[in-house]
């Protein structure tokens, strides 16, 4: 029997087992624990997609938990509004003050959603216990009506049991939709290296910011459905532990793995309930509740010290339903001749200059990288940029990235300002790169890691994706990035994770994903160091390629054959100023380049 | 081709090291004598900066590695200065938001408590004496410094450790050959008083003119050595190492 | 009390409460710089320092003794939990050694409370004596100790760091971990080091507040938390910043309480967090770098 076989059965068992739980414990345990894994579940899901999938930590869910909550109950008790229109209201409440706190932290890189979130859920914890008109402050609301539609009233713990569980398959199918779509391997990709991720033309908090406000949706969602359930609110579950508890739930299910989250969920709750029958009697009838902490943080610190990923992947296999690295590209990239080159992103008719760089100057603190530089390369030209190590090549190179923005002067692109805008931008208008130590997504495979070039050609919607809507469309992007993968001679390698590839394959791979955003411009930061000779004839050749299709080359090398041989002009950097410019013969011949560059090797 | 058993400084046998799936150092055996200056050369990729964090013990590897006729252990980088073996790192690698004066003397770290603070300014100056440049930036911050000067610091700060072998890891990558030219001299100069140096270099002409011996690498392997004046007319050598960039340049 | 008299008051509230979240700064700043670590767990130093300083001055041991006790067993704590749960997963990206902090926030947090329970302690100030006043404001003489001692501390920091050479090899560490290894300093002692300052300060904290509030297990969140923001606002990495950014936001967190309703302290601290962040992050959009300008230079 095949793993995949094994997994569907497994998940049909577990359906079944949920589908029928409610009738084989009845009179024996509450269902309410049950309903209560269910709401936290949910939470988690959210909680684990923004952990392991855009890398951010939240610890304020129990806010959104609440504000969902607290939603669902004014809107109904002091509004009048029917209950099934209060949970949309909830659900979309806590999605959108995700989505607001989320946005600007996010521009910010860094772990400051922590911060963030912390101070949100001490925010909403006082405002809840002093706006009492609104909340009846630290005693709550009672007498909240159970959700209904029409004449069906939901009510009692087996309806909200399956009510529940039904929201947790949806958060779960949703959420696995999410991570193998086009959103995914964004995100995928922003982990690796937010820098390269925005050469591309990825908007990394844009993304970051989706995934936390779906994280604070279904915790509105679980915050609604509590209220309805228990018809009764009060400050204290939302409290700041709480997001604790709900961090440590999905760190000890695994937060790479969605149904993780609900092993997590599952594991604290029933282990709290077990504590809270122990621990009195071990410690003696005074022991608080409040003793828990203490085995939470242990059992914390221990599941992340010790098994970063969670119990989910120890689960698996247990029950020997690992699954196998899947190759789902595989067919795609057979396809690989099979779909017409790209035509070059733009006919002749265009601007006479595709890059114009206008007094542009980059100050270090006291170090003037780049001081006063202007030229101008037209379309269909190879430049180079020669100099010494520290002459401020790369540094020019992030200017026009968008890396780095100038200290005075601009950067035009076919007449345009982008020295203005972020990387992501710049990438987006045909700006491709690739960089001096090649930056790939070590944990996509060759074939992903051009796919996610295709980025910006590609429309499958954040929203889409949670739907699965981007099958089509990426078994297109499959085929067009294995076409790019044969340019640089890698298709046979296509199914390999790019973190295994050696260091020649590294740079090639660099230039297909640079490729796929279809460039305008085309900047190598020196695409020959670290190859074999062979390797770089091979790269030489590709350069030429890469012009004749269509697109203007600038590099960075220190090679200076390679640049002799290839550049229709080159650029001489000393100390952030140009000190020569021209045809590579004029150039070689210049005496000011022959003084300060080639030396005395090239005077005897 | 090895120096005679008492000459020897460092001895390498069979060493082995990977660097990620990137690089590797395949059984490299190599030697160093008292005051001598040997030179390793070949492409990049070679394995040759692999080579030397191994030898620091930066990087895990096998095979031996002796000191002045004692194994050196389990090397780790921290061990290794204390032992003698200084490493001026590729791309310099300073403390760059500390004071030109605060890296050299950082240089000197393990030396603080074993020996006298006058020692210790001693060696200040007698930096200071070979990389006159860096005089007037004493107070500076090393980021402010252009990429010579740097290398300047990177080298004085190494050193600043007295070591009895001075590893130093590609020193001339991208500068001006006017400033190459400055820094060759003085490393002849730190040459003449004593100072045993293992330099890996890409530009093979620059370094073999100051080397006696040295080693060709390609992928790993050491694949001739010899001294450098009969290297440098070898002509495979030539055509794969002086002909590079330099002689294209020339036209 | 007139409206001038209400705000000089609030004014020189603010200034001692800032000073006390600048020592918590400090430290994270300290751990953060060290070993790229955000320590939630930060705030627990102080209620350490606070709870054992309490409870030694009730046994009989004279404050003065007390209070480096506590001190010392804050820093000794600092350092053993580097060396036990830090350490160890040093190699783990920034999410899990996040996580591994908030971790030893609740396992401390629960020693805490194991050891002494969840009542209130009190510590004496260390002199007696009538408050003073200081232009229009009334200060308590623990007020005082608190903005002397941690004036002497921040001079003994700043020596330390620009003049000792262990000073400076830290800052080596935190500035290339690499090149430090390379010049014989053993960075894992340094960021033991790192950890230990933080405990010491974090203790000190909770030893100059706990005269003028009460020493509960649970007083270290908040406190670590306030710290954080005045650390943030400064970028996580200068220090004499961070001192001025927790004190100003001492200020602005006790005029808002006591202008508005000190029921929401805490409120106002934490929307002042929030709005910081939003502030860093609109001078980031600003700027536009992806990139930090230091690892732009080749």
């Amino acid at each position: 029997m095949t793993t995949t076989r094994r997994l569907q059965l497994a998940a049909t068992a577990v359906v079944a087992v949920l589908a029928v739980l409610p009738f084989a414990v009845a009179g024996r345990i509450s269902l309410g624990i049950f309903v209560f894994i269910g709401l936290f579940s949910l939470i988690v899901i959210g909680l684990s997609l923004l952990a392991g999938h855009a890398g951010q930590v939240s610890l304020g869910q129990a806010a959104f938990y609440g504000l969902g909550a607290y939603i669902a109950a004014i809107t109904t008790l002091r509004m009048g509004l029917a209950p099934w229109l209060a949970l949309p209201l909830a659900v979309g409440g806590a999605a959108l003050a995700a989505y607001l706190l989320g946005a600007p932290i996010f521009v910010l890189r860094g772990h400051f959603l922590v911060l963030g979130t912390l101070g949100l859920n001490v925010v909403m914890d006082v405002l809840v216990r002093n706006v009492q008109h609104l909340t009846g402050g630290p005693t709550g609301l009672t007498g909240i009506p159970p959700l209904s539609i029409g004449a069906l009233v939901i009510v009692g713990d087996r309806a909200y049991y399956y009510l529940t569980w039904s929201f947790v398959l949806a958060a779960l199918w949703v959420g696995r939709n999410l991570v193998c779509s086009r959103v995914g391997r964004a995100l995928a990709a922003v982990r690796s290296s937010e820098v390269a991720a925005a050469a591309v033309g990825i908007n990394a908090a844009f993304y970051k910011s989706r995934v936390f406000a779906l994280s604070g949706a279904l915790a509105g969602l679980a915050g609604a459905l509590y209220v309805h359930y228990l018809s009764f609110v009060s400050p204290s579950p939302f409290a700041f532990n709480f997001s604790i508890d709900l961090l440590v739930m999905s760190v000890l299910g695994g937060i790479y793995h969605l149904p993780g989250a609900v092993a997590g969920a599952a594991i604290v709750t029933i282990l709290r309930e077990a504590l809270r029958t122990i621990m009195p009697r071990v410690l003696g009838s005074g022991a608080s509740a409040e003793y828990e902490i203490v085995v939470f943080g242990l059992l914390l610190a221990v599941v992340v010290i010790f098994s970063p990923a969670g119990v989910w992947p120890h689960l698996l296999a247990w029950l020997r339903l690992e699954p196998g690295r899947s190759s789902r590209w595989t067919q795609a990239a057979s396809l690989a001749g099979m779909l017409p080159e790209s035509p070059p992103p733009s006919p002749r008719a265009e601007p006479a200059s595709v890059l114009r760089l206008e007094g542009l100057r980059k100050q270090f603190g006291g170090l003037l990288a780049v001081d006063n530089l202007s030229f101008e390369v037209p379309a269909g030209e190879i430049y180079a940029i020669i100099g010494p190590n520290g002459a401020g090549k790369t540094t020019v190179f992030n200017l026009i990235s968008g890396l780095l923005r100038p200290t005075r002067g601009a950067v035009y692109l076919r007449g345009r300002k982008v020295s203005d805008l972020p990387a992501y931008e710049t990438a987006a208008l045909g700006v491709g790169r690739t960089f001096q130590t090649p930056k790939v997504f070590a944990d996509l495979t060759v074939l992903e890691n051009v796919m996610v070039g295709l980025h910006r050609l590609t429309t499958t919607s954040f929203t889409a994706a949670m739907f699965g809507l981007g099958a089509r469309e990426d078994a297109q992007a499959a085929a067009r990035a294995a076409g790019y993968l044969e340019v640089v001679g890698l298709l046979d390698r296509a199914d390999v994770l790019a973190g295994a590839l050696p260091f020649g394959a590294l740079r090639l791979l660099e230039v297909a994903r640079a490729l796929a955003i279809r460039p305008v411009l085309l900047l190598l930061d020196e695409p020959a160091s670290g190859l074999s000779s062979a390797e770089r004839t091979e790269v030489v050749k590709l350069i030429r390629h890469i012009r004749d299709t269509g697109t203007t080359v600038v590099l960075v090398e220190h090679d200076v054959g390679l640049v002799m041989e290839t550049a229709d002009r080159v650029l001489v950097l000393n100390y952030g100023q140009r000190i020569a410019e021209g045809a590579p013969r004029l150039v070689r011949n210049d005496p000011r380049v022959i003084a300060a560059y080639l030396g005395e090797e090239a005077a005897s | 081709m090895n120096a005679p058993g008492d000459d020897v400084l460092l001895a390498v046998e069979g060493l082995e090291a990977a660097y990620g799936q990137v690089q590797a150092v395949r059984g490299v055996s190599l030697s160093v004598g008292h005051s001598e200056v040997v030179a390793v050369i070949g492409a990049n990729g070679a394995g040759k900066t692999t080579l030397l964090r191994a030898l620091t013990g930066l990087l895990p590897s096998r095979g031996r590695i002796m000191l002045g006729g004692r194994p050196v252990a389990r090397p780790s980088p921290e061990e290794t200065v204390r032992l003698g073996i200084s490493l001026v790192p590729e791309r310099r690698q300073l403390f760059e938001s500390m004071s030109v004066r605060d890296n050299l003397l950082l240089g000197a770290y393990h030396r603080i408590g074993q020996e006298s603070r006058a020692a210790i300014e001693e060696d200040l100056r007698r930096v200071f004496v070979l990389f006159p440049a860096l005089v007037n930036r004493t107070a500076s911050r090393a980021r402010t410094l252009s990429g010579g000067m740097q290398q300047m610091v990177a080298i004085g700060r190494g050193l600043m450790a007295r070591p009895r072998l001075l590893l130093m890891d590609e020193p001339l990558l991208g500068l001006a050959p006017l400033v190459i030219r400055d820094i060759l001299g003085t490393l002849a100069q730190v040459q003449h008083q004593g100072q045993s140096i293992l330099i890996v270099e890409q530009n093979a002409k620059a370094v073999l003119g100051l080397a006696a011996r040295a080693y060709v690498m390609e992928a790993g392997r050491v694949v001739r050595h010899g001294p450098a004046t009969t290297l440098a007319q070898d002509p495979a050598v030539r055509a794969a190492y002086l002909g590079g960039h330099v002689e294209s340049a020339e036209g | 009390m007139t409206l001038t008299q209400q705000i000089a008051q609030f004014l020189a509230s603010g200034i001692i409460n800032g000073t006390i979240y600048a020592l918590l700064g400090l430290g994270l700043v300290a751990i953060h710089s060290a070993t790229r670590v955000v320590n939630v767990a930060q705030g627990e130093f102080a209620a350490l320092g606070a709870l054992l300083a309490s409870t030694l001055v009730t046994r009989g041991m004279p404050l003065s003794l007390a209070a480096a006790v506590a001190v010392g067993v804050a820093a000794a704590v600092g350092g053993g939990v580097y060396r036990t749960a830090i350490r160890p997963a040093r190699d783990a990206g920034p999410l899990t050694l996040l996580i591994i902090t908030i971790a030893l926030h609740l396992s401390l947090k629960g020693l805490l409370l194991l050891v002494w329970g969840t009542d209130p302690h009190s510590l004496r100030p260390f002199t007696a004596g009538p408050p003073l006043r200081i232009a229009a404001a009334v200060v308590t003489r623990q007020s005082l100790w608190v903005i002397a001692v941690t004036t002497v501390v921040l001079v003994v920091l700043y020596v330390f760091f620009t003049r000792t050479i262990l000073g400076k090899s830290l800052r080596a560490c935190a500035v290339n971990p690499t090149a430090a290894r390379l010049m014989g300093i053993r960075v894992e002692r340094m960021s033991a080091l790192a950890w230990m300052i933080a405990g010491a300060l974090g203790g000190l904290a909770g030893v100059l507040i706990a005269p003028l509030t009460l020493a509960t297990y649970d007083m270290g969140l908040i406190l670590g938390l306030k710290g954080f923001v005045g650390a943030v606002i400064a970028g996580m990495a200068s220090y004499p910043w961070t001192v001025a950014a927790c004190i100003l936001f001492g200020v602005v967190e006790s005029l808002g309480a006591g202008l508005i309703s000190s029921n929401y302290r805490d409120g106002i601290a934490f929307g002042v967090l929030i709005a910081a962040l939003l502030w860093r992050a609109l001078a980031a959009l600003r700027g536009g770098l992806i990139i930090s300008e230091e690892a732009a230079q080749e």
